[in-house]
């Protein structure tokens, strides 16, 4: 392997790293208001959330990347860039994981937290973002940092369908040029378990702390 | 090495790490005297094994072991990058005949839906077979 072949895995690298980031981002914004769509009281808004989460859980990765990046186009919105609908399809998944993760975190703080918040005369937007939220961060947060890994995982369906070029598309056209697959998607792999060990590590750190800090 | 064997292998690996971790989870939560209890009623430890940690483990974890399954079967579509015949690979050499992407990706769409629905379907009846106690409680262990 020579400098400019590592120089082409490292910027894969970065466009995993670019893709990741971008989807948490988004993925936290949206994955929020379903998480919150889904402990709302009214029935219809509650529903709504439900169904959006089982069909995304219900569609594979790549069915969906194929929908976001052609389907601009029925619209009229020829030719989307690449990291766009990456990203959009990344979001629209992952956001549905993170919203069941963060429902089950919300409804995990105890009852009784609810009914103080309520006996203080908070009203529902106070309570949720002052009393219930904070409290349940602490306890979503290891669940979070987990799923991160996974979204790191994911980015690599995204030049399978889109062509975006990320670090497995990369080791892959590498190996094309070369026929060495061991040396080139090994390094792919150590590259990803260097990004992905780290969260890993934290995610199993913080469950730890939580453990004791609730025993 | 044939096509199918590799994908295969490779699908039982990944799928292996996640179950073993949750079915451990499910064996970790049968509390302790649950087994003393067992023994102390004389059965033998493979009894114990049997009836009293693994079947109820099982049972708790169910739930969890029918969405991996589901995310399995979601996650065949990608076995089409080794050059599989399953749906999302078909769909490919349509989608190359027609150049009509979107509209085989709406359909590919509605079929996987279609499928995982089944599958939930499929497996909740196989949990309400298999797990005798909850038939016949219909508790939650």
């Amino acid at each position: 392997m020579n400098s400019d072949q590592i120089n082409y895995l490292l910027q894969g690298a970065y466009g995993t790293l670019l893709l990741s980031v971008l989807t948490f981002v988004f993925a936290s914004i949206l994955g929020l208001v379903i998480a919150l769509m889904r402990v709302s009281d009214n029935t219809l808004v509650r529903q709504t959330a439900f169904g959006y989460i089982n069909i995304i859980q219900g569609t594979p990765l790549l069915v969906l990347m194929g929908v976001c990046f052609y389907g601009p186009s029925i619209l009229g919105y020829s030719s989307v860039p690449a990291l766009f609908a990456a990203v959009l399809a990344l979001t629209v998944q992952s956001s549905a994981f993170l919203g069941e993760i963060w429902r089950g975190c919300i409804e995990s703080v105890p009852q009784s937290q609810w009914e103080a918040a309520e006996c203080l005369g908070l009203n529902r937007v106070q309570r949720m973002f002052k009393v219930i939220l904070p409290q349940a961060l602490r306890i979503a947060t290891p669940p979070t940092v987990g799923f991160m890994v996974q979204i790191v995982k994911n980015t690599s369906f995204a030049s399978l369908v889109i062509g975006f070029a990320e670090l497995s598309y990369n080791a892959k056209i590498l190996n094309n040029a070369t026929f060495k697959p061991f040396l080139y998607f090994g390094a792919a792999a150590v590259l990803y378990f260097i990004i992905c060990y780290p969260l890993s590590w934290m995610s199993l750190r913080l469950e730890r702390k939580l453990t004791l800090a609730r025993n | 090495m044939p096509i199918l064997v590799g994908a295969i292998l490779a699908l039982v690996i990944n799928i292996t790490a996640y179950t073993c971790e949750i079915v451990r989870a499910g064996i970790e939560s049968v509390p302790r005297s649950q087994r003393e209890a067992g023994e102390c009623l004389g059965l033998s430890p493979l009894q114990v094994y049997w009836h009293v940690i693994l079947v109820p483990a099982l049972e708790r974890v169910y739930p969890a072991l029918t969405s991996q399954f589901i995310l399995l079967m979601l996650v065949t579509s990608v076995l089409s990058a080794v050059g599989t015949e399953d749906l999302f690979g078909i769909s490919g050499n349509i989608q190359a005949l027609t150049f009509r992407n979107f509209e085989v990706f709406l359909v590919l769409w509605v079929v996987y839906l279609a499928m995982s629905f089944l599958v939930r379907a499929a497996f909740t009846l196989a949990g309400k077979v298999m797990f005798v106690r909850k038939r016949r409680l219909g508790t939650l262990l």
